[in-house]
């Protein structure tokens, strides 16, 4: 069996991001040595690049760049836009203990996205419906997954600030306490995407009301999928709000971000699954 | 060619005899410029700290200088030798060496790993080279064992987590809020342990706003050497909402600090996370007011309990800071070893030049020979003579042996002859 330039670019892909993970867990449990954080951050840099120049190559070798032709594309797609976030927007707070968390998200993202690109058949340029490759679209498209990346990274970092929490609250100095950073830089970890998700899923949702009214004298306000997107949007403005309006933090509002998350997992996957299919097909022609 | 040490310590020691055997810096230099004249020592650094006093010496004959150790301690601090004589420990060469770096890895120490003997080995070793008592062996050795010292720090957790109550306080503050910068500080009750803690707050950066006391005169004598409020114990309810961190240090019999009142403190804080360090016995806190969500209640048995899982997770690093200082002390033999065979090399080396010459003249005379080309070929064969003797000596300083090869170089080339 030969492999396509793109399923050769996903397996190294897939490579270096298990193999920054397994670095990290192997220096989480110290059994390397303590310069394994940034062995397997270079490893996770590999992974990103070696995924850019996996979206580069498909975009030429298809003449145009739409990451949701195929379930393939959007899951790498995904974890590319995952691994970007964490490496430039949250640099400056990156920690062994988060990395441990997100590489082996992004290596099962990389993974599916190559499991599922032998059977996905993704369509000559020409045969994709026109409207879709209008730039709008576009912006709707990646203006949502990377929203939905910065919503993504601010939940593990939540998942991580309540395990540090629990920890100091039952006075168990273990593992996790020694290697979990303070909460306060782990509120840091939490509300710093949360400024560029909450915009960025506005700017899709906005594109794309746009965009349907455009393209097919129709907003798709009453769509399902919109409207579970419109309350991500409003729950993750309100966690904003609870947290620099000055009216509350702490545990609570930690929990409410995690429950934001349970908002867009079902939106993202769930409705998808129900409505068997991307929300947008409704309007192409059968 | 020697090494000693002479010293007493925390483990048996008791620190009556200890003060009184401490050497403070006016009394350290006196006695290492009376060092310098002595004619069987020719190095010395004296190690003076509050669990430990040590003379470290060095001689360029083949003879122990314990009398000689015991006799300056004796003089320096007027004290008979019988007096301390039960506690004292002497290590000679590669013992002496290996204890050295094992104090300056805080492996020796009281508090396994603590970071202050590093600073103490380094302040001892500036006094001693600031009089003039250290020469090559001595430089050499506490040079190699703040590397060492270092070394350990950096490559194992031994120094990890924070062991004593003050600093656990510290550590768990920084759990919370991350480094310390300006977290407002309120204290109830002036004890010992709180007045501790709060130097330690106050040094990671924290600061300390309120004093509570029902004393007027001793809250506000300690709230002005922290730059702190005096409250009376009526009214620091009121201000809970504006501190992060509350130490609670009184000698009141039953709790003051309610799960009430710290509901109501967390309401106005809008959440923000409030630390809590209840150091009274008995408690100044209500048990229940851990149950709060983002209050963290720690009372003194928890506060030991994480010192005592720092300490274990110290204990756990030992056998690898062992194995550095090891690895250490073979090092430094290896060049004491090599520094023992100069002599004989240099006479090997005089030797070799003799010969050359030697022959080089007579056989090569009225040849009209190049004098540059001479030199060079002489070159080559001292080159080719003294490399392999070198190397074989430089790897039996780390194997052992070799002194067995500078007795066979001396016999086979007859080097102790004078002329």
């Amino acid at each position: 069996m030969t492999l396509t330039l793109s399923q050769t670019l996903l397996t190294a892909n897939v490579f270096f991001f298990g193999l920054a993970f397994f670095v990290h867990l192997a220096s989480f449990y110290e059994k390397i040595s303590l310069r394994g954080h940034s062995l397997a951050l270079l490893c996770m840099r590999i992974g990103f690049l070696i995924g850019t120049f996996y979206f580069i190559a498909e975009a030429v070798r298809l003449g145009f760049f739409l990451p949701v032709v195929s379930a393939s594309q959007a899951m790498a797609f995904f974890a590319w836009s995952l691994a970007f976030i964490y490496l430039t927007l949250i640099m400056s707070v990156q920690s062994e203990s988060f990395g441990i968390i997100l590489t082996p998200i992004l290596t099962f993202f990389v993974a599916g996205a190559l499991f599922m690109s032998g059977s996905d058949r993704i369509p000559d340029k020409a045969l994709i419906e026109p409207v879709l490759l209008n730039p709008l679209f576009e912006i709707h498209i990646v203006g949502a997954f990377f929203a939905y990346a910065n919503f993504a990274l601010s939940f593990a970092a939540g998942i991580l600030y309540l395990i540090q929490a629990r920890e100091l609250k039952l006075r168990h100095t273990g593992r996790f306490y020694h290697k979990l950073p303070s909460l306060e830089k782990l509120e840091k970890i939490i509300y710093q995407p949360l400024f560029w998700g909450v915009p960025l899923l506005g700017a899709a949702i906005f594109s794309g009301l746009v965009w349907s009214r455009l393209s097919f004298q129709a907003t798709a306000i009453g769509n399902p999928k919109t409207l579970m997107t419109v309350i991500t949007a409003i729950l993750y403005t309100a966690i904003l709000y609870f947290r620099y309006g000055r009216v509350v933090r702490g545990r609570k509002i930690i929990i409410l971000n995690v429950i934001a998350f349970a908002t867009v997992i079902f939106g993202f996957i769930g409705l998808q699954w129900i409505q068997n299919g991307a929300h947008y097909t409704m309007y192409l022609p059968k | 060619m020697g090494l000693f040490v002479l010293g007493i310590n925390h483990k048996e020691c008791p620190v009556e005899i200890r003060e009184k055997l401490h050497f403070s810096p006016e009394k350290i230099y006196p006695v290492l410029n009376q060092v310098k004249m002595h004619p069987r020592i020719s190095e010395c650094v004296i190690l003076s700290t509050c669990n430990r006093v040590e003379l470290y010496a060095a001689t360029p004959l083949s003879l122990s200088l314990e009398e000689d150790l015991l006799a300056l301690m004796e003089n320096a601090h007027g004290i008979k030798a019988e007096t301390f004589l039960p506690y004292v420990y002497r290590f000679a060469d590669k013992a002496a060496i290996r204890h050295l770096f094992r104090v300056a890895s805080g492996l020796d120490s009281l508090v396994i790993g603590e970071n202050e003997i590093l600073g103490q080995v380094r302040e001892a070793f500036r006094l001693a080279n600031e009089t003039g008592s250290v020469n090559a062996m001595l430089y050499r050795l506490f040079e190699k064992s703040l590397k060492v010292g270092k070394d350990v720090r950096t490559r194992t957790k031994i120094n990890q987590g924070a062991v004593s109550i003050p600093s656990v306080a510290v550590e768990l503050a920084e759990k919370i809020y991350g480094r310390l910068d300006g977290e407002k500080v309120m204290v109830l009750g002036t004890g010992e342990m709180s007045t501790l803690t709060m130097k330690n707050l106050i040094d990671a950066g924290a600061e300390i706003v309120y004093v509570v006391s029902r004393q007027r005169e001793k809250g506000e004598k300690v709230g002005l050497e922290f730059g702190a409020e005096w409250l009376a114990m009526d009214s620091w309810e009121e201000k809970l909402p504006l501190v992060d961190i509350l130490i609670g240090s009184t000698a009141a019999p039953h709790p003051v600090v309610t799960y009430d009142c710290v509901k109501n403190a967390m309401a106005k804080r809008r959440h923000r996370p409030l630390f809590i360090i209840d150091i009274a016995v008995p408690r100044d806190v209500e048990s229940q007011v851990n149950s709060l969500d983002d209050v963290y209640v720690y009372n003194v048995d928890d506060l030991k309990g994480v010192a005592s899982s720092n300490l274990k997770i110290r204990r756990a690093e030992i056998t690898e800071a062992e194995e550095l200082t090891d690895k250490a002390v073979e090092d430094y033999r290896a060049w004491m070893e090599q520094l023992k065979s100069r002599p004989t090399l240099n006479d090997f080396e005089r030797f070799l030049d003799c010969v050359l010459d030697d022959e080089f003249s007579r056989g090569l005379k009225d040849t009209g020979a190049d004098e540059k080309k001479i030199q060079a070929v002489k070159h080559r064969i001292r080159s080719r003579l003294l490399n392999p003797t070198y190397e074989k000596i430089k790897e039996a300083s780390h194997n052992g042996g070799v002194m067995r090869y500078l007795e066979a170089l001396r016999s086979l080339f007859n080097l102790d002859k004078k002329d």
